[in-house]
């Protein structure tokens, strides 16, 4: 290829357009070429220039608190991890739902056993899902990420539902994490929550119709106590 | 970007040191820069937001380094993007478009400000060469543009429009030198 030619490559070369074989021809030219490595810095300008040539667009709303969420999950994850998220998922929903059967067992028990104690006030039975083989939900701060952050089983019956969280940042005083339920465009609370220093929050959600009828579940962050409608992005979120 | 906050050079060693609140306000920062490039050149909103992220997260994760004696921060950190942008591109299997460019539109330049609080010459800068685009002819303007925001090389573009390898790379060599010449005529604030 003479220097015409390969002059004449010098400005795709810069914005990296042309292909291998070209390539190779154009950079054995320019070590013994200094104008046409004069050229190239003058290409190369334009296109560091052209860097800043789009269209201007803002971003999305909220996606520097996203990125705060994504950062403290990607920390999350250098720490050591409990043992229940260490088992393979196929492990984990049935072992899970063994220990939260009876962890909510245990505590049905006990309430029911305290109330009896303080003067025999009724006690409002619990009818804890059955989770054994029951369906499950995952729980992802987006649809397309690959690590599940949560799980919603239900009851066979479709009255109770048991959210479980895990390797979620636990927050301050004043804020909470609420469980919503979406049907038609309306929002549903499904209660609030906390999660330990580990991560891992636990809540029984009784709706108002049968779980069937609504069309996802989301989490987000509220003022302690909840509020009476999102007031922040969905941290988590299923589709039912 | 307001006197009182730290310059990106301070913000990138708290980064190193693990601050991730460094990165947040890096992040906010450059968060619209970096979206208008990842969107320039995916054209979707979803996989835009998605290679905004990541870029952050590789440079927090260290998997990108800066370095400051190649050039300014956000042209480094707007390459990175173009480049990431491109890969998702390719790896969605999508095709790659030109962009119809709008007049001058004073919201959009009343948005400066947010888009680039600090690096106010780059842009406009930029914004000039966006308008000299149009100048050129439209078959030479969408090879340069399927080019740089694409990341099409010669063959591919031929291949992608269908035209001889020969009438492709003529166009962008004549496009590129046609810009060139433009830029180099434009008066000295705007280059």
């Amino acid at each position: 290829m003479d220097h015409e030619t390969i002059a004449g490559l010098i400005p795709a070369y810069a914005l990296g357009a042309i292909d291998p074989d070209e390539s190779q021809v154009v950079e054995a030219h320019l070590r013994s070429c200094p104008l046409c490595r004069a050229l190239l810095v003058e290409h190369r300008n334009l296109a560091d220039d052209l860097l800043f040539a789009m269209p201007p667009i803002s971003a999305p709303v909220g996606l520097t608190e996203r990125m705060q969420r994504r950062l403290a999950s990607a920390r999350a994850e250098v720490t050591p991890r409990p043992w229940w998220t260490r088992l393979r998922t196929g492990l984990l929903v049935p072992a899970l739902a063994s220990a939260i059967l009876l962890l909510v067992i245990t505590n049905v028990y006990w309430v029911g056993r305290t109330n009896r104690l303080e003067g025999g006030a009724a006690v409002q039975a619990l009818p804890f899902p059955d989770l054994a083989g029951a369906p499950a939900v995952s729980l992802r701060s987006d649809p397309s990420a690959p690590k599940e952050q949560g799980v919603l089983y239900t009851s066979t019956d479709g009255a109770v539902a048991l959210v479980c969280v895990y390797d979620m940042p636990a927050l301050p005083a004043d804020k909470t994490y609420q469980v919503w339920l979406l049907k038609d465009g309306s929002r549903e609370s499904g209660g609030v929550f906390n999660v330990t220093d580990d991560g891992f929050g636990l809540l029984v959600v009784r709706p108002q119709d049968p779980l069937a009828k609504y069309n996802s579940v989301g989490i987000t962050v509220e003022p302690a106590g909840g509020s009476p409608a999102p007031t922040s992005p969905h941290v988590l979120r299923g589709s039912l | 970007m307001a006197s009182s906050e730290p310059d990106d050079g301070v913000l990138l060693q708290r980064i190193a040191a693990g601050d991730s609140n460094a990165l947040l306000v890096l992040h906010k920062r450059y968060a619209n820069l970096v979206y208008s490039m990842a969107w320039r050149v995916l054209q979707d909103v979803g996989l835009a937001e998605e290679v905004t992220q990541d870029v952050f997260m590789k440079l927090w994760q260290r998997s990108q380094r800066y370095d400051a004696g190649r050039g300014r921060f956000s042209a480094w950190l707007l390459s990175v993007t173009r480049f990431a942008a491109i890969d998702r591109l390719r790896q969605e299997g999508r095709r790659p478009s030109v962009v119809e460019q709008s007049g001058d539109d004073p919201d959009e330049q009343t948005s400066l400000e947010q888009l680039l609080p600090s690096d106010h010459a780059s842009w406009e800068r930029g914004q000039h060469l966006r308008l000299l685009l149009e100048e050129l002819p439209s078959e030479q303007r969408q090879v340069v543009e399927l080019a740089y925001f694409g990341g099409l090389t010669h063959s591919e573009l031929a291949s992608y429009l269908g035209l001889p390898l020969g009438t492709v790379k003529g166009r962008l060599r004549l496009g590129l030198e046609k810009l060139r010449a433009l830029w180099l005529d434009a008066p000295e604030g705007k280059r």
